[in-house]
């Protein structure tokens, strides 16, 4: 298929990442789009900020995504009371040694589910930062390099505002995705029902599928999907539309081209294709964008809402042509 | 008509108090009026609904016209003093519907004076031609409110129709499950047909009042245009004076009108008339004198007479319409002219200048708001605008053929490239050209933003057959050699030149792909 990449090992990969897909999707029914959105963000290396109403299987997603990989997985609860310490860890002094000896926090593994990331201060939000971006945790200053692969994947309620703490701008671009689990289907709810209450969607029922070598794998063979100069063009028209845009009060960063064009890549690797369409990168643009981009007050009052804004930008940017 | 039999006070009125006595008449003959309406409607309204719970009513709302003959016909008797019982009305009915019957509940059913007009069709019987100057004539006053009248008593059935809506629903029992709001927009039958009853009754008790309303205007109108009270007023005269007295007035009056009908023309004549018959009653023994007088006084009096008979004492015309009367400045022209010597000339010449830029400003700003809302305006005038003529954006796939354009000769023009191993620019020349044919045949939604498998998804909610298949190979080939650099071989390109010729090129000869 590609040049760069060789038809069977493309094969291969398409054919492992459908398998984890299915896998997931035994215990996550009628969340495909989510399911989807979030595997690309794995793949490529990123984080998710998931937002959904309560009960819409968050954690489930992510213990069927662990317990598939066979990865760890560790889930904190955001509060207010939560010290940056209790997610990233600190040193102890042991009374019979006389040393202080490290007691690592919940972010050392390598799924970490930050639930309701906006109930907690900044400081605790802020303790991410590092862990996000550099894949370490430095404490006493000593940094720990952490297992690969690593994601957080944070949770918001989008309705429930009373004593949240916003999350700054600098931690969500942090976030490769931004995806919106919505309530499913009618058919897919009364399955889900079904399931739960006959005791047959268990986490611990499903089989791991794939290695976390293999994960790596992908990884690496995602980042070797052919991208066009073209198509980077295109990302980069679309990243810096959103700031010159008019009533966009804080547009999308360098961070969100990369993400676009890392994230287009897994997609394409997941439709079993050796290389990268504009329709790949357009795809991308609602997840990746959506919480880089901060409307005006008067866009806002006007009820304009950001995903309006995406389609314009989508609808004005010409697609790459060669 | 004996209007001395009118039952109703004669005195000229505004149409509010018009509307009022009208409400006050209703009020008195309640009795025939709405045993009238409630014999003749309630058999319709039991049928209509009976037939339609939903529609029923609109088809008695289309009818009420009908309903309404009858109503005119007890107050037009009522009111000149004849006691109209509900049998007269009801056997009466038929024969005051057939006037004007289809047009009632057609074309003038929405008329807004419906109620004022009413009388000049069914009592004084005019169609055509002389019932629309009649109604010209009874409309021709500012004081015309036949229009608001009918919307106050439009908005009288819509509060009484809710106002019993909303009782029924407090008198409900606890008890008794039934939420109004809701059941207005549920599909139940009960809802509709309360409503139905609810409408009833205000259109029994509205009809009345509208019509009586209506027909007070109407009569009013009469007595202003016509004089009633003053002819009612002389006939009383009349039955209290002898003859000599009556003659005595009818001078006095005729005196009276003569000297004040038009002092600036009239008065010196009448004046020296006057002094004329003073003359004829105080040299009664000199003839010459007289004979001067009496000329004098003839022709005097012709004088006045040939006055009386022109403008304005007669032959009044009244014109209403727009005349142009002329710029403003126009009628100052006589004034001098302005000292526009020096600076003030210097000043006068800018002023025109610029008075020529700001008309030339202003119509190009005109021009130039009609060129932006060309597309607006051509569908609010309904004109059909030829896309087709319009340059369009269409995805170019190929920065060279964005540049360039089409070929006048593409099969020469892909012969010759397919020669050169040229192969980008074949597959771009024939994606641009094929898009092209699509777009006018199929009339296709392309935009520069739209990705190959956008356009590919378009093409396949609009064409198919031959052209689909060649448009999906084609496009998919493209996309290989875009994004996935591979690059096609030779007898591919060949093939695929050949198919378009096939495809396109039969289809401009007239056949169908």
């Amino acid at each position: 298929m590609s040049d760069t990449l060789d038809n069977d090992i493309l094969q291969q990969a398409t054919q492992k990442i459908a398998v984890l897909k299915q896998n997931v999707s035994q215990i996550l029914i009628g969340q495909d789009t989510v399911l989807e959105q979030v595997i690309i963000a794995f793949l490529a290396g990123g984080h998710v900020l998931i937002e959904g109403v309560p009960g819409l299987g968050k954690t489930l997603l992510i213990r069927a995504l662990a317990q598939s990989i066979s990865l760890n997985y560790k889930r904190v609860q955001f509060t207010p009371d939560l010290m940056p310490a209790d997610v990233t860890g600190h040193s102890m002094l042991d009374v019979s040694s006389g040393k202080f000896v490290l007691r690592k926090g919940p972010a050392f593994t390598n799924l970490l589910l930050a639930d309701e990331i906006n109930r907690a201060p900044a400081k605790t939000q802020a303790a991410l930062l590092e862990v996000m971006q550099e894949h370490q945790i430095t404490i006493d200053g000593e940094s720990h390099t952490l297992d690969a692969p690593f994601m957080v994947l944070a949770t918001q309620n989008p309705i429930d505002n009373e004593g949240t703490y916003p999350l700054p701008e600098a931690e969500l671009d942090r976030f490769m995705m931004k995806v919106q689990v919505e309530y499913p289907e009618l058919s897919a709810e009364i399955a889900l029902t079904q399931g739960i209450t006959a005791n047959s969607h268990n986490v611990q029922t499903i089989n791991s599928v794939i290695s976390a070598e293999d994960v790596l794998s992908l990884q690496e063979l995602a980042s070797k999907v052919l991208v066009d100069e073209k198509i980077v063009e295109y990302a980069v028209a679309l990243v810096r539309a959103s700031r010159e845009w008019q009533g966009v009060a804080h547009g999308a960063g360098v961070r969100a081209s990369i993400a676009l064009i890392q994230t287009a890549k897994v997609h394409a690797l997941m439709q079993g294709s050796g290389f990268v369409l504009p329709d790949h990168i357009k795809a991308m643009v609602f997840p990746v964008l959506r919480h880089r981009i901060i409307l005006s007050a008067e866009l806002e009052i006007s009820g304009v809402n950001t995903e309006q804004v995406l389609n314009d930008i989508i609808a004005k940017v010409p697609a790459p042509r060669q | 008509m004996k209007i001395e039999a009118l039952a109703i006070d004669t005195h000229p009125r505004n149409s509010w108090k018009s509307f009022d006595l009208g409400c006050r008449m209703a009020m008195q003959w309640w009795w025939p009026l709405y045993g009238f309406m409630l014999c003749s409607t309630l058999p319709f309204f039991l049928l209509f609904t009976l037939l339609s719970p939903e529609y029923g009513v609109y088809l008695l709302w289309l009818l009420k016209p009908w309903f309404e003959r009858g109503l005119l016909y007890i107050h037009s008797r009522q009111v000149f003093g004849q006691q109209v019982s509900v049998v007269e009305a009801l056997k009466a009915w038929q024969s005051q519907i057939k006037v004007y019957w289809l047009a009632s509940i057609t074309w003038q059913r929405l008329s807004p004076s419906r109620g004022f007009d009413l009388p000049v069709a069914q009592l004084e019987g005019l169609r055509g031609e002389k019932r629309k100057a009649r109604l010209r004539l009874l409309h021709q006053t500012t004081d015309d409110n036949s229009f608001w009248w009918l919307l106050i008593c439009l908005h009288w059935e819509l509060f009484i129709t809710f106002g019993l809506l909303m009782l029924v629903n407090m008198l409900i029992p606890l008890g008794f499950e039934w939420n109004i709001a809701e059941a207005f927009y549920s599909e139940s039958n009960l809802i509709l047909i309360a409503y139905n009853v609810c409408w009833y009754f205000a259109l029994v008790l509205i009809a009345p009042l509208f019509i009586g309303g209506g027909f007070a205007a109407y009569l009013n109108r009469r007595i202003l245009l016509e004089g009633w009270d003053i002819e009612l007023g002389l006939k009383k005269i009349r039955n209290r004076w002898s003859a000599k007295q009556i003659s005595l007035l009818v001078i006095l009056v005729a005196g009276l009108m003569g000297y004040a009908a038009d002092a600036p023309v009239a008065y010196a004549q009448t004046n020296e008339l006057e002094q004329a018959t003073e003359e004829l009653a105080t040299d009664p023994e000199e003839p010459q004198l007289s004979e001067d007088a009496l000329k004098k006084h003839t022709a005097i009096k012709e004088s006045l007479q040939e006055i009386l008979a022109g403008p304005p004492f007669h032959n009044k015309e009244m014109v209403r319409d727009w005349r142009w009367t002329g710029w403003k400045w126009e009628s100052s022209e006589s004034e001098e002219p302005p000292d526009l010597s020096g600076w003030m000339g210097v000043f006068a010449v800018i002023a025109k200048f610029a008075e020529v830029i700001l008309w030339v400003l202003f119509i190009s700003i005109i021009g130039w708001l009609l060129w932006l809302s060309r597309h607006q305006l051509a569908k609010l005038l309904n004109i059909k605008v030829d896309l087709k003529k319009q340059k369009v954006d269409l995805p170019a796939f190929s920065r060279h053929e964005k540049q360039q354009g089409l070929p006048s000769d593409i099969p020469a023009e892909l012969d010759a490239l397919l020669e050169q191993q040229a192969y980008r620019q074949v597959l771009s020349l024939l994606l641009v050209s094929s898009l092209t044919y699509l777009y006018e045949k199929h009339d296709l939604s392309l935009t520069e933003s739209m990705t190959e498998l956008e356009c590919l998804a378009e093409i396949r909610s609009k064409v198919q057959g031959e052209s689909l298949r060649f448009m999906t190979s084609l496009i998919q080939l493209w996309i290989d050699l875009a994004w996935a650099h591979r690059w096609p071989n030779a007898e591919k390109m060949a093939e695929l030149c050949t198919q378009w010729q096939q495809v396109f090129l039969t289809v401009e000869a007239g056949e169908t792909p």
